[in-house]
């Protein structure tokens, strides 16, 4: 059985609620069984994975060197463009998590598509997810996805929203996107959970359909980013199926304003966060449970490191003055003979090894080894940023922690200077007409029209 | 000529009684290193994506930087400030440093060799620059290597300019009077000869004999793996061999053809470095004990066996035994699209080189090397004789080892 139970909810300051009248925060602290085995503490965060890694982090790595007790994994990394060939993946005997060595520590979750994704050109049809393989474009069939959740045994699956490929669609698209997101939920539903029990609780079957029913992927369903009255049908649509479901899923945070009461037991995935500790802060106030970290990937390859906690440190607001900065550019040449740890007193693989000197060496000289450091490192900072949140959340002093932590730090992350790994054709959409995005390694000294080396 | 200072000693185990295969255990100043070894090549201080925990790992103990980066990347004066390239990767092993020569010739266009020195143009400015024996050696010095490498002579094997070759391998000779001049620390850092004379037997005795006057500490064999024929390597090793010293290290520059090891090592070499192993493993190939499989081929993207069977390393072992379990298929999707991937596979193959040499040392000190040899060209080629490299046939049949006899 995959069952979420709230732990506690923060209490709202006396002083604060003297100010805003009536504020209450939803910030809360739960713990998320999955029916593998898995306890998650939230608020938590996820790792995006690109292919099936932590994008910098072997195996052995993220096994000896992070604390990251779960991934979110897209099915589209496994899909070739060629629709003659079934995919590897699909014939593969054992399962995902089997495929692309995930250690045991951590739960596996399936999506449909990366997130954040780039917008396909072609728009979805009733039968067809549109998503880009490494090679380009094509049609996901709904049906496919279903059925490789069946083997591939993630320990939780997202339900795919039928999302528009314009910020604001039209009534008939609006509609489109309600019916198809409830189709296309249902079949996952329907496959999920055939053979177990139609109610999906599984609370009054014999042991026999129970056991059967406790190996279920947890199904989180998305919601929609639309505004409450335009996707009502959808949600009502949820709050008569809530039984089947285990958490809901969202890429803006005004979704989140969405769910309907009856909802507000399941956890709750961001899974698009790209602004970083700020935004999961104010997702964490209006009660979001899980975050997929995708701003930590987007430092590491500029170069940035990150530095940032959540105390109850006392913090003195003096107007925006001396504010500290999220992280660091290790580009930066003033690092070149730095023999301090990124961060002092931490604890990870990197600053108890390894100097500033060395990482800013490695990216200077383009060694992989740069963002390997820097990964490490910077999925330990959020690891412990999460552990202070829900610390801040048991001990009674989360109000005074976000408030610290919006006194205490500069809301922009910096802006890198320097060149990540190379950009692969996954990773961006190509527009027409722009520059080579990689420059060329090598050069000639004497000449342009000979090649060196 | 004055005894050389050493600031390692060199223990011999073991020799085959068949061939010339030695195994020995030399100490450095950052511990001992078990001969015959294979010495990954982390050029620019940094093994290519993996950390020095799991180079480590792997078994490592002995790696290259190459000076010439270094001196370029981070500069000898941030080397100066952080103190040497051990503090630098924080890498508590030993290191092997080259003379920064090879790099002036391969990398640039615009290499120019004089009594003096290479001159070249710097690749950050245009500047004209020289790289010479004294120079190199004060680089070696501040990035701190356990062994460093006399400047050079450098020219193709290939050549066919004699005089040229004749010229090079004398200079090789005065560079390394210079070398042991400007060479600061001999009592913590060891200064090892490189013999020169391209393909020309009687021009390599010469240097052997002109370089073993100089006692450094350590001999290594230079110019070779640069194209030439096989046989004609194999001739060069097998000549240079038979005049050393037994009782120092002996290193085979730019060698790293599992096939190449395992016939050195008869031919009495010790210690081999290339950086074709961790270049191939980023191409997405595989050195394994049945040759090299390029996993980016089509064909294995669904072959769900590990890299090698026979492989004992992190990325092999399967999950049951502790290991990581990975496929050939998972490698065949990950190759050229995450850098993870290439960490992968790099991996398994310094380990599988490190094992290969781990294994010859085991059979050597067994005194069963002849077997080994065979065993293993036998699996390459499935025992079929006829598949057998001719050169490698040869070159071991001079060493009394028959590979065609069952």
């Amino acid at each position: 059985m995959n069952t979420f139970r709230v732990l506690k909810t923060a209490v709202t300051d006396v002083a604060a609620t003297t100010t805003q009248p009536g504020a209450t925060t939803a910030a809360r602290t739960g713990v998320l069984n999955l029916s593998k085995g898995f306890t998650v503490q939230t608020p938590n965060f996820l790792a995006p994975t690109s292919r099936g890694v932590v994008p910098h982090i072997s195996p052995d790595n993220f096994e000896r060197n992070t604390g990251v007790e779960g991934v979110f994994v897209a099915l589209e990394d496994f899909i070739e463009k060629a629709p003659q060939r079934i995919p590897p993946l699909y014939t593969y005997p054992s399962t995902l998590r089997s495929f692309i060595s995930l250690p045991s520590s951590a739960f596996l979750l399936l999506s449909a598509r990366r997130s954040p994704n780039i917008t396909c050109p072609k728009a979805n049809s009733d039968a067809n997810l549109s998503i880009l393989t490494s090679v380009g474009f094509r049609d996901l069939p709904i049906k496919d996805y279903v059925s490789a959740v069946i083997r591939l045994e993630p320990d939780i699956v997202l339900g795919i929203a039928d999302i528009a490929n314009t910020v604001s669609p039209g009534k008939n698209r609006v509609q489109k996107m309600v019916n198809r997101t409830v189709k296309w939920l249902d079949e996952l539903l329907g496959s999920v959970y055939a053979g177990g029990s139609s109610s999906g609780g599984g609370d009054n079957n014999s042991t026999d359909e129970k056991d059967t029913v406790k190996k279920l992927p947890a199904v989180f369903a998305p919601i929609l980013p639309l505004e409450k009255e335009r996707q009502r049908f959808y949600l009502s649509h949820l709050v008569e199926n809530v039984e089947k479901l285990s958490g809901l899923v969202f890429t803006t945070n005004e979704s989140v304003d969405v769910v309907p009461e009856e909802l507000a037991g399941l956890p709750k995935l961001q899974s698009d966060v790209v602004g970083g500790p700020h935004q999961v802060l104010e997702m964490v106030e209006r009660g979001v449970d899980l975050f997929n970290v995708g701003f930590v990937g987007t430092m590491t390859d500029a170069g940035i490191a990150l530095h940032f906690s959540f105390s109850a440190d006392e913090v003195m607001d003096n107007g925006g003055k001396d504010k500290l900065d999220l992280a660091t550019d290790m580009w930066d040449v003033k690092f070149a003979t730095d023999l301090s740890p990124l961060e002092e007193g931490c604890d990870c693989y990197t600053c108890k090894t390894h100097h500033k000197a060395y990482i800013r060496h490695c990216l200077e000289a383009k060694e992989m080894t740069a963002w390997v450091l820097l990964q490490i490192h910077n999925l330990k900072v959020v690891e412990r940023f999460f552990g202070g949140v829900r610390r801040s959340i048991e001990e009674g002093w989360w109000e005074k922690g976000r408030s610290g932590f919006e006194v205490k730090y500069t809301r922009e992350m910096p802006v890198g200077t320097g060149l990540g790994p190379r950009l692969r054709g996954y990773q961006y959409k190509s527009v027409g007409g722009e520059g080579k995005l990689n420059e060329p390694a090598y050069r000639s000294l004497d000449s342009g029209d000979e090649d060196g080396l | 000529m004055a005894q050389q200072k050493a600031a390692l000693s060199f223990d011999l185990i073991a020799k085959c009684s068949v061939s010339r295969a030695r195994a020995s255990t030399m100490t450095l100043p950052h511990g001992p290193v078990e001969l015959p070894m294979f010495m990954p090549v982390a050029t620019q201080a940094s093994l290519k994506g993996l950390t020095p925990e799991q180079l480590e790992s792997l078994g490592c103990r002995l790696c290259l930087n190459n000076t010439y980066h270094l001196g370029l990347k981070p500069g000898q004066a941030t080397l100066d400030a952080v103190g040497g390239a051990h503090r630098l990767q924080s890498w508590n092993h030993n290191i092997l440093t080259d003379s920064g020569g090879f790099q002036m010739v391969s990398l640039l266009k615009l290499a120019k060799i004089t009594e003096e020195g290479v001159r070249f143009l710097s690749p950050h400015d245009g500047s004209p620059m020289l790289l010479t024996p004294e120079h190199s050696m004060s680089l070696q010095n501040s990035i701190g290597s356990d062994i460093m490498m006399q400047l050079d002579d450098v020219i193709a094997t290939t050549s066919p300019d004699k005089e040229r070759i004749v010229e090079a391998m004398h200079r090789s000779v005065r560079w390394l009077d210079r070398c042991i001049e400007a060479h600061k620390y001999p009592e913590k850092q060891n200064l090892f000869c490189i013999i020169q004379g391209g393909l020309d037997l009687e021009l390599r005795r010469e240097c052997v004999k002109e370089m073993v006057k100089r006692d450094t500490p350590g001999i290594a064999i230079g110019g070779l793996s640069g194209g030439e024929e096989k046989a004609k390597y194999c001739a060069v090793v097998r000549t240079c061999t038979e005049m050393l010293p037994d009782m120092k290290p002996r290193y085979v520059m730019g060698v790293g053809y599992p096939e190449d090891l395992v016939v050195s090592v008869a031919l009495g070499a010790d210690m081999f470095d290339c950086v074709w192993p961790t270049r191939t493993a980023r191409f997405g190939n595989a050195v394994t004990s049945r040759g090299t499989l390029n996993l980016r081929h089509a064909s294995y993207a669904a072959d769900f066996s590990p890299v090698d069977e026979d492989c004992d390393c992190p990325c092999c072992r399967s999950k049951e035994n502790g290991g990581l379990g990975v496929t050939k298929a998972y490698i065949h999707h990950l190759t050229g699209k995450e850098t993870a991937g290439a960490h992968i596979l790099t991996m398994h193959n310094v380990y599988y080189l490190l094992d290969l040499m781990r294994n010859a040392r085991q059979a050597i000190i067994a005194d069963a090397y002849p077997s080994f040899v065979k065993e293993f060209f036998g699996k390459i080629y499935k025992y079929d004789t006829a598949e057998y490299p001719i050169w490698a046939v040869d070159a071991l049949k001079t060493v009394g080892i028959d590979l065609t006899e069952a």
